[in-house]
């Protein structure tokens, strides 16, 4: 293809354009490289939480989104200790993945946010083994005390403290895209 | 006593899907003459639910799961394990060592979501 891809590592961050089709092993790739940046950077979450979420949510754009390319981006603030993790990509988005699968066609006609909240249950999947991705992430965001927001089409969600929030966007997008925040200290952020 | 397969025998990284499905293929090689075995998933810490998820599925769709003990001592492996019995109904057992006498794994269903009301973008 000879398309040029970007990966930049600093001590405190990670971008990269993720290429599915070059790169047969990329979450397994990404997953170590975060738990490096991590140890290395001190943080008091827990390295292998955060490299297994992030390695789940790249999988889960590998499988389902359609597309050979997303966007990922990590930064981790010393001070006070937050983690900021995004994901993109511009494929086919949530309702339209799982409603290729004729248990969730259903989806078809459904506002995006219903989509998007039935895509967090465990076993939901476009394939039929499946749907444990957001599960892991789920719970790695609430043992770390964290926030994830996910937008899809014209709407957003997004999930703090067992709760989950949704609304309307001004436009409206192509794929997923997904941003979870990791406080430093849980009693400071979620004060 | 059951025979201990460490699970970087079985694949290369325990992260994903797709390495869950290259370690079950090579652990239905031990479990082919009808012994049961101890996958010792001990002092590895990245082991996702979609790497444990594939196996259990397959195990399970053999009707070989109960010939199979996750050895596990990591909380949060353990979690994903008991979250993999709620949504699959599986009964999946495990031990925390080789020498405690294995158990089926408690259930663990994810928590229900609590859906707040609408709000729009701009509020946010």
């Amino acid at each position: 293809m000879g398309e040029k891809l970007h990966r930049f590592i600093t001590r405190t961050s990670l971008n990269d354009i993720v290429d599915v089709e070059k790169h047969d092993n990329i979450a397994d790739e990404i997953c170590f490289q975060v738990k490096e940046i991590l140890i290395a950077t001190g943080s008091r979450l827990s390295p292998s939480t955060v490299a297994l979420m992030i390695s789940e949510l790249v999988d889960n754009f590998a499988q389902h989104s359609k597309r050979n390319l997303a966007a990922l981006a990590l930064q981790y603030y010393p001070q006070p200790g937050n983690l900021m993790i995004a994901v993109g990509d511009c494929g086919i988005g949530i309702r339209r993945s799982l409603a290729s699968n004729r248990k969730h066609a259903w989806l078809k006609e459904k506002p995006h946010y219903i989509a998007a909240l039935e895509a967090l249950k465990p076993g939901v999947s476009r394939k039929p083994q499946g749907g444990t991705g957001f599960t892991d992430v789920l719970d790695g965001v609430a043992d770390l005390g964290g926030e994830l927001r996910l937008a899809t089409g014209d709407e957003y969600i997004s999930v703090e403290k067992g709760q989950a929030n949704y609304g309307a966007m001004n436009f409206d997008l192509p794929g997923v895209q997904l941003e979870i925040s990791l406080p430093g200290r849980i009693s400071a952020w979620n004060a | 006593m059951e025979r201990i397969i460490p699970v970087t025998k079985l694949a290369s990284s325990t992260a994903t899907r797709l390495r869950g499905q290259g370690a079950y293929i090579n652990l239905v090689e031990h479990l082919k003459a009808g012994e049961s075995v101890s996958l010792d998933l001990r002092d590895q810490e990245l082991i996702s639910m979609s790497f444990l998820d594939q196996i259990v599925l397959n195990l399970k769709a053999a009707d070989l799961l109960d010939k199979v003990t996750f050895l596990v001592n990591d909380p949060a492996i353990r979690q994903r394990i008991a979250r993999i019995a709620a949504f699959r109904d599986a009964v999946i057992y495990y031990a925390s060592s080789e020498s405690e006498p294995r158990k089926p794994i408690k259930p663990q269903p994810s928590p229900d979501l609590q859906l707040k009301p609408r709000s729009s973008a701009a509020d946010r």
